[in-house]
């Protein structure tokens, strides 16, 4: 049973809590409810507030004063057939036999002889409604006798009234109702700045104007502003600084020619700025690649070049030596001749008989002798009997 | 099994009306089911030490008393009110009136209990006891005759336990 409002604390039973049922008094002037008191009698024949003995209840307890009763049955609760739709508020007295006798909401018996279900008073007289039927609003398959309460409480098409404010919608349109509703309870537009304050919507301009917060909110606005506008900025830089550091590393590609072809081979890099980190670190490593291939093609001019200069300075070397070899052999000529014709003027000599002149020849007299007929018969020959000492 | 009137009733108030020093929160899956926390009584060995400078104003930081504070479950059987609740003590304490697995020697949990007893009245009575061991009607006999030979250092003993054991959970 719901009751009203609070219950005064004197009418509560100190066991179950709720309003008093039926109270008795004991003898140490305590009141429970009847039931409670023989329930916990049962277990311990003392008084449940101040522990005095009750050895018989018979004896010790008798009905409560008539002004606690009379207390008791002016107390208002609200029907039990509330779930079901009645909305009774009536002295606790009167329920009994509103539900008994009156309210349309009580669930009776059905009256089809071999129904076995229970039914709402005011239905009896339909005859048995316990088969499905179909909404006409929502189309879901629905008991006959329970249809009424679906189009009230549940179903999804009806309209319905604002608990706050009356106004008349859709259920399904509750959520988008309750965001304009004026009477739904709404924090101040400063609550961000401080303002703890709750109030209807439609204080809320009211609220505001007066506002303690706002002095601060338009400065606070301003700030959210000026910080929405730094990350801004912040994300810019970022992009820049990206920019900026791929333009630097295509600043290296000197060599006119091979600036060409990385132009030609990485056409997508002119477009910055990079959305996702990965795609910039592939635009690094791209560059990085076509560096390296800029480096090793250079590297393989710089060879040819080199070996090229090499040949270039060894050839006139070579020509020198050769030239070189030649006058050496002209040289070697020149002395073998100079030998045989020494080895010859001393065999002249010798054969001369004694020939103790000896004296040094010159070379002018040996030419004259050259032209001597007993020259001998090849330079080699002479070269064989006697090497030269070179 | 629904839950009786009395027990929400109960719930209710001790949520909207806390016993200062006793909190007493339902599990959600078994609302027949209780945490408790309860303060050491000020001026008992169970009060936890006196804070310094530094933890005084950590615990005023955190609104929260730095006190010892011993950890119970609560447990309503389905004849509650009729027979008192199971209470037993989670955090280690050393008193003469409870023993080693926590159980609590008390009057009012055994046949001294009413129907008209309610939960915070139990929890305060438990912190009642805490204030005032009762050596005399002991349930850990050890700690008893600790406590009767030598009082000082039972109380020492009973310090030294609820600053190593009853430490509130940081947040």
């Amino acid at each position: 049973m719901a009751y009203e409002g609070n219950v005064d604390e004197n009418l509560i039973c100190p066991i179950c809590r709720v309003a008093l049922v039926a109270p008795v008094i004991t003898n140490c002037d305590h009141v429970f409810c009847q039931k409670c008191l023989v329930q916990a009698h049962a277990l311990n024949p003392v008084c449940p507030v101040d522990r005095q003995p009750l050895l018989k209840l018979s004896s010790e307890t008798r009905p409560a004063p008539k002004v606690v009763a009379n207390q008791l049955d002016n107390l208002t609760v609200r029907c039990p057939n509330r779930p079901r739709g009645c909305d009774l508020v009536v002295a606790r007295s009167l329920v009994e036999n509103h539900v008994s006798r009156y309210c349309d909401k009580t669930l009776v018996p059905c009256p089809h002889p071999s129904c076995d279900k229970t039914i709402a008073r005011k239905d009896v007289a339909k005859g048995c409604l316990h088969y499905e039927v179909d909404c006409e609003f929502c189309g879901q398959p629905v008991q006959k006798a329970g249809l009424e309460t679906h189009q009230d409480m549940e179903c999804l098409n009806r309209k319905t009234n604002c608990e706050l404010c009356d106004w008349e919608f859709v259920r399904s349109k509750q959520e988008e109702h309750t965001k304009e509703c004026p009477e739904v309870e709404v924090t101040c537009r400063f609550a961000p700045f401080g303002c703890n304050h709750k109030m209807s919507r439609r204080r809320l301009e009211q609220h505001c104007a007066g506002c303690e917060y706002r002095v601060v909110g338009p400065v606070g606005e301003q700030l959210a502003e000026l910080r929405a506008e730094m990350t801004a900025l912040k994300e810019k830089d970022r992009l820049k600084d990206r920019r900026i550091k791929f333009l630097e590393n295509r600043g290296y590609s000197a060599p006119a020619a091979t600036e060409n072809i990385s132009n030609m081979n990485l056409p997508a890099q002119e477009t910055a700025p990079y959305e996702s980190r990965d795609q910039y670190f592939l635009s690094l490593f791209e560059t990085m690649e076509s560096k390296v291939e800029r480096l090793s093609s250079a590297l393989t001019e710089v060879e040819g070049r080199h070996s090229m200069m090499l040949f270039n300075e060894t050839m006139p070397i070579k020509d020198q030596l050769t030239e070189i070899r030649s006058t050496l052999g002209v040289l070697g000529m020149h002395v073998r001749w100079l030998m045989n014709f020494r080895l010859q003027e001393r065999g002249r000599v010798l054969g001369g008989g004694g020939g103790g002149t000896n004296s040094p020849s010159l070379p002018g007299t040996s030419q004259e002798s050259s032209s001597d007929s007993n020259l001998p018969r090849r330079l080699s020959d002479t070269m064989r009997e006697h090497p030269p000492r070179l | 099994m629904a839950l009786p009137k009395r027990i929400v009733k109960e719930t209710e108030r001790l949520m909207s009306e806390p016993v200062p020093g006793i909190s007493a929160v339902p599990h959600e899956d078994n609302l027949r089911y209780f945490d408790v926390e309860i303060h050491g009584p000020s001026g008992s060995p169970y009060e936890g030490e006196p804070p310094d400078n530094l933890r005084l104003r950590a615990a005023n930081y955190m609104h929260t008393p730095f006190r010892g504070v011993f950890k119970l479950e609560l447990f309503l059987t389905d004849d509650y009110p009729m027979v008192p609740p199971k209470i037993r003590f989670l955090t280690k304490i050393y008193h003469p009136n409870v023993d080693k697995l926590g159980r609590i020697c008390l009057d009012v949990l055994k046949n001294n209990w009413s129907p008209a007893l309610q939960i915070r009245t139990i929890l305060l009575s438990i912190q009642a006891l805490l204030g005032a061991p009762n050596p005399d009607d002991p349930l850990a006999a050890d700690v008893a005759k600790d406590w009767k030979e030598d009082e000082n250092r039972a109380i020492a003993t009973a310090k030294e336990w609820t600053s190593k054991y009853a430490v509130p959970e940081s947040k």
